[in-house]
C-alpha cells in the first residue's frame, strides 16, 4: 500500500515535471519562432499550443487537487493542515505580486519596444525611397521605350534574311542587353549585348494581350532575383506582324539598391501591419512564462509548505497520541536541524512519560487492589462504617451501615451528612455527634448513641478516628439487642436471687403468722385479738403478694419452653374476651379481621399477652370503672413480611410522657399496684415469637399496644 | 488577409490532388505577392511561372484560371479531388497566432472539388 502510494506520488510528480517542461519548451519555441525559426518548424505551431494548453490544464488540475485536499484536511482537523494553509498563503503572497509586477512591466515593455521599432518617419522614409526608385524605373522605361521605338523604325522594311544583321546594328545603337524579333509567336531573330543575355525569353500571354491592346508593352520584371525591363513594340509595316522585344538590364549597383530598398520597404510595411500581432505574440510568450512561473510558484509553495509542516504535523499527531495515552508514538530524529532536535526531545519526553505512566499505572493498580481489599473487608464487616470528609460530606459507607441505620445510605454518598438526618430524622443523634466530633478535631472517640426508633430506642456503640485528610471514619455497632440481653440476664439473676433469697423465708413467715393466729389469738382479749388478727392477716396477705411477685419474676427469668402449635388468633381472642364478660370494671369489644392466616405460636403465651395487656389497660385507668378496651386483629405487610397484628386499645390516659423502650423493662411502671413485669413479659413473648411490640397514644385518647407476629416465621 | 497581401506579406496556397484510392498524386503551391516598388501583384504558379497584375482584382480574377499539373494523370480512369488551402505555416510568425485564433478569417480551405481524368 505504501509502495503504491509512493509510486502514485512519483508518477504525479513526473506528470507535473513533464507539464512544466512542455510549458517551458512551448515558451522557448514561441520565442525562437518569433526570432525567426523558419518554415521548417512552422507546422509545429498548433501542436505547441495544444501541448501548452494540456500542460496548463494538468498543472491547474494538480493545483486544484492539492487545494481540495488541503481544504478537506482543514475541515477534518488534520494536524498541520491549518499551518499548511497559512504557510501557503504567505508563500503565495510573497511570490505572486513580484511575478504580477514583472508581467505588467514586461507587457508594457513589449508594447513600448515594438512601437519604437517602427516610428512614423521610418515608414515615410521608405515610401520616399520607393518613390525615388519608381521615378528611376519610369525614366529607364521611357528611355528603353525610346530605344525600342528607334530600333523598330530601323527594322520596319528589313527583309527576313537581313533581319539578324539589322537587329545587331539596332542593338549596338541602343542600351538594351537583348533585342529579339517574334512573329507568329516564333522567334525570328535575336541579338544580345553579351553572352549572358542570349537566353530566349519570349513574352507571356499576358504581355501579348497588353501589346495587342495598346500596341506596346513596357514593364519591369524580376528574373532570378534580378530586376530588368522588358519592352515590346509591334514593328510597323513589317511582314507577318513582327514584334520587337527589348530587354534592358539595369546597372548592377542601381538594381542592387532598388532591390534593397524594396525589401526594406516591404519589411517595414509588413512590420507596420504586424505590429499588433507581434505584440500579441510576445505577450503570449510572456503569459506562458508567467503561467509557468505562477504554477511553479504555487506547486513549490505546496511542496515547501508540506516539507516545513510535515514534521510539525507528525509532531502534532504524535503529541495527540501521547495526550490520549498512547506512548508508542515516536518521531524520526535523523534530521540535523532544529526539527531534528525537537524530535529527539519529544522522543525523550515520551520515554519519560511512558515510564512515569507505567509507574503510575502500577501504583493505581496497587491502590485499586488495596481499595478492593478494603471494600471487601468493609462489605463483610458486621459493624457499620461511615467515612466523612473534612467538609462534612459523606464519602463512603458499607453495607452494614445501611443495615444498622435502616436506610439507603449509598444514595447519599458525596452529599453532606446532614442530608442523612434530613431524610431519616431518627439518625440525627448520630449525625450530630459525628459532625460535632469532626468540628472538635479529636483524634479518636468512643460513645454510645441512642436513636429514637418507632419500635423503640436503638443503641449504637460508636467509635471514631480522625483520618489523615482531616476526615473522619466512624465504626458503629447496633448494641440494642446486646444491651437488652444483658439487661435480661441481669433481671434473670435478680429474679433467681429473689426466688432464692426472698421466697424461701416467705413460707416460715406465713406459717408463723398463721400459728400466731391459731395459738395466740384465742388467748388474747378481744381488743388485742383484733390487732393480732389484722396484723397476721396483713402478714399473710403481703406474703402471698410477695410469693406472687417472686413467682412472676421466676417465670420471667426462666420461662418454660415454647409450645408452638397452629393457632387461630381470633378464636384465642374470643376465649379471652369471654372470660371478662360480666366484669364491671371494664367493657371489652373485639374487631377481628376475617381471613387471618394461621399462626404457629404458643397459645398459652399469647393468652398471657392478652391478659397482661388487658390488665395493663385496666390498671392504667386506675380508679375509673368501666374502662373501654378494644381488641382487634388484622393483617399487616411490611419489611418484606406478612404480619398478624393483635392490638389492645383503651380509652385511658394514654402513654406516659417519655415512654420509650425502657418502659418494657421490669419494674418500670406508673401504677401503684403491679409487679412492673406486665409489659416486660409481653415484650419477651413477642421477641420469643420473632415479633414486635409497639405502643402509641391514640388520637382519640388512650393507649394502644400492638403485637405483630410474623406469619412466615411462625 | 488582403490587407496582409497589400502590406507585402506573401500568401501561399497549397493544393493537393488526390486520386481514386485517396492517394496523393501531386502537391504544389501558388503564391500571391505584392511588390511595393513596381506596385504590381505577382502570381507564381506551381510551374514557377510568374504573372504580374497591376490591380488586385486582376490578380484575384486570375485565380479562376490556375493551371494544375494534371497531365500525368490523364491516363487514370477514375475520379479524384482537388483541395486548395492557405498555408498558415508560411505566414510571418506574428500572424500565426491570429490565424490560429481567428479561423474564420484565416482558415481558408476550399471544399473538395471532384475531377475526372476523362473530363480533362
Amino acid at each position: 500500500m505504501v509502495r503504491r502510494e509512493q509510486l502514485s506520488s512519483r508518477l504525479g510528480w513526473a506528470a507535473l515535471a513533464l507539464a512544466l517542461a512542455l510549458l517551458v519548451l512551448s515558451s522557448l519555441y514561441l520565442a525562437a519562432d518569433a526570432e525567426g525559426l523558419g518554415q521548417r518548424y512552422a507546422y509545429l505551431y498548433p501542436y505547441v499550443f495544444g501541448l501548452a494548453a494540456a500542460a496548463l490544464l494538468t498543472l491547474s488540475a494538480a493545483i486544484v487537487l492539492r487545494l481540495w485536499r488541503l481544504a478537506r484536511d482543514v475541515r477534518a482537523g488534520v494536524p498541520g493542515a491549518r499551518l499548511s494553509r497559512r504557510l501557503l498563503l504567505i508563500l503565495l503572497l510573497l511570490a505572486l505580486p513580484p511575478v504580477g509586477l514583472v508581467y505588467a512591466f514586461g507587457a508594457r515593455f513589449i508594447a513600448a519596444t515594438v512601437d519604437t521599432w517602427l516610428t512614423a518617419n521610418t515608414a515615410e522614409a521608405m515610401d520616399e525611397a520607393l518613390a525615388i526608385g519608381r521615378l528611376y524605373l519610369d525614366d529607364q522605361l521611357k528611355a528603353a521605350e525610346a530605344d525600342v521605338q528607334r530600333a523598330s523604325a530601323q527594322l520596319a522594311d528589313v527583309a527576313d534574311g537581313e533581319l539578324a544583321v539589322a537587329l545587331e546594328s539596332a542593338l549596338d545603337a541602343s542600351r538594351a542587353s537583348q533585342f529579339a524579333v517574334y512573329s507568329d509567336g516564333r522567334l525570328r531573330a535575336i541579338a544580345a549585348a553579351d553572352p549572358a543575355s542570349t537566353r530566349n525569353a519570349p513574352p507571356s500571354e499576358d504581355m501579348q494581350l497588353a501589346l495587342n491592346a495598346r500596341g506596346r508593352y513596357a514593364d519591369t520584371e524580376v528574373v532570378e532575383q534580378v530586376l530588368r525591363l522588358r519592352v515590346l513594340r509591334t514593328i510597323e509595316g513589317s511582314p507577318r506582324g513582327r514584334v520587337l522585344q527589348g530587354i534592358f538590364a539595369l546597372p548592377a549597383d542601381y538594381a542592387q539598391r532598388l532591390t534593397t530598398v524594396e525589401a526594406a520597404a516591404a519589411a517595414v510595411g509588413q512590420a507596420n501591419y504586424l505590429r499588433d500581432a507581434l505584440k500579441l505574440t510576445f505577450q503570449l510568450i510572456l503569459t506562458l512564462v508567467l503561467l509557468v512561473s505562477v504554477l511553479l510558484a504555487i506547486l513549490l509553495a505546496f511542496d515547501v509548505a508540506r516539507r516545513v509542516v510535515d514534521p510539525i504535523a507528525r509532531l502534532a499527531a504524535a503529541n495527540r497520541e501521547v495526550a490520549e495515552g498512547r506512548f508508542d508514538a515516536r518521531l524520526a530524529d535523523n534530521r540535523d536541524d532544529e526539527l531534528g532536535m525537537l524530535a529527539k526531545s519529544f522522543n525523550r519526553m515520551v520515554d519519560d512519560l511512558q515510564r512515569a505512566s507505567a509507574q503510575a499505572r502500577a501504583s493505581a493498580e496497587d491502590t485499586e487492589r488495596q481499595r478492593a481489599f478494603l471494600q471487601t473487608v468493609l462489605a463483610r464487616l458486621s459493624s457499620g462504617v461511615l467515612v466523612v470528609d473534612a467538609d462534612g460530606g459523606l464519602r463512603s459507607s458499607n453495607a452494614a451501615a445501611a443495615s444498622v441505620l435502616g436506610c439507603q445510605i449509598d444514595a447519599l454518598i458525596g452529599q453532606p451528612l446532614l442530608r442523612l438526618s434530613e431524610q431519616v430524622p431518627a439518625l440525627s443523634p448520630l449525625v450530630d455527634t459525628l459532625l460535632h466530633r469532626l468540628r472538635e478535631g479529636v483524634r479518636e472517640f468512643r460513645e454510645e448513641i441512642l436513636l429514637p426508633r418507632d419500635e423503640g430506642r436503638q443503641q449504637l456503640l460508636l467509635r471514631g478516628a480522625r483520618l489523615p485528610d482531616e476526615g473522619l471514619v466512624a465504626v458503629f455497632d447496633d448494641t440494642t439487642e446486646i444491651d437488652r440481653a444483658r439487661r435480661d440476664a441481669a433481671w434473670a439473676e435478680v429474679a433467681k436471687r429473689l426466688a432464692h433469697e426472698v421466697k424461701n423465708p416467705l413460707t416460715p413467715i406465713q406459717l408463723a403468722a398463721e400459728r400466731l393466729r391459731r395459738r395466740v389469738m384465742p388467748t388474747l382479749a378481744a381488743a388485742e385479738a383484733e390487732v393480732v388478727d389484722r396484723a397476721t392477716h396483713t402478714i399473710v396477705a403481703q406474703v402471698e403478694a410477695l410469693k406472687t411477685m417472686v413467682n412472676a419474676f421466676s417465670d420471667y427469668a426462666k420461662p418454660p419452653p415454647l409450645a408452638r402449635l397452629a393457632l387461630d388468633i381470633n378464636a384465642l381472642v374470643a376465649e379471652v374476651v369471654e372470660l371478662y364478660i360480666g366484669d364491671p370494671r371494664l367493657q371489652l369489644s373485639a374487631q377481628l379481621a376475617t381471613d387471618l392466616p394461621k399462626l404457629v405460636a404458643d397459645g398459652g403465651r399469647l393468652r398471657q399477652v392478652l391478659h397482661n395487656l388487658i390488665k395493663n389497660a385496666q390498671e392504667a385507668a386506675a380508679e375509673r370503672a368501666g374502662v373501654h378496651i378494644e381488641i382487634s386483629t388484622c393483617v399487616r405487610f411490611g419489611t418484606g413480611n406478612q404480619w398478624v397484628e393483635l392490638s389492645v386499645a383503651d380509652d385511658g390516659p394514654g402513654l406516659p410522657e417519655g415512654f420509650d423502650a425502657a418502659w418494657y423493662e421490669p419494674y418500670r411502671t406508673t401504677k401503684i399496684k403491679g409487679t412492673g413485669l406486665g409489659l416486660a413479659i409481653v415484650r419477651k413473648i413477642a421477641e420469643e415469637h420473632g415479633g414486635q411490640l409497639r405502643a402509641e397514644t391514640r388520637r382519640s385518647g388512650g393507649a394502644r399496644f400492638s403485637l405483630r407476629l410474623p406469619v412466615q416465621l411462625t | 488577409m488582403l490587407e496582409a497581401l497589400d502590406a507585402g506579406i506573401a500568401l501561399r496556397f497549397n493544393y493537393s490532388i488526390k486520386a481514386c484510392d485517396d492517394s496523393r498524386l501531386a502537391a504544389s503551391a501558388i503564391e500571391l505577392s505584392y511588390s511595393a516598388l513596381t506596385r504590381r501583384y505577382a502570381l507564381r504558379g506551381g510551374d514557377g511561372e510568374q504573372r504580374y497584375f497591376g490591380r488586385r482584382s486582376s490578380l484575384l480574377a486570375a485565380l479562376d484560371r490556375i493551371r494544375l499539373p494534371l497531365s500525368d494523370l490523364a491516363s487514370l480512369q477514375c475520379a479524384g479531388v482537388v483541395v486548395l488551402a492557405l498555408d498558415l505555416s508560411a505566414l510571418p510568425t506574428p500572424l500565426r497566432l491570429p490565424a490560429l485564433l481567428l479561423p474564420a478569417e484565416w482558415q481558408l480551405i476550399s471544399p473538395p472539388f471532384a475531377w475526372s481524368a476523362a473530363s480533362n
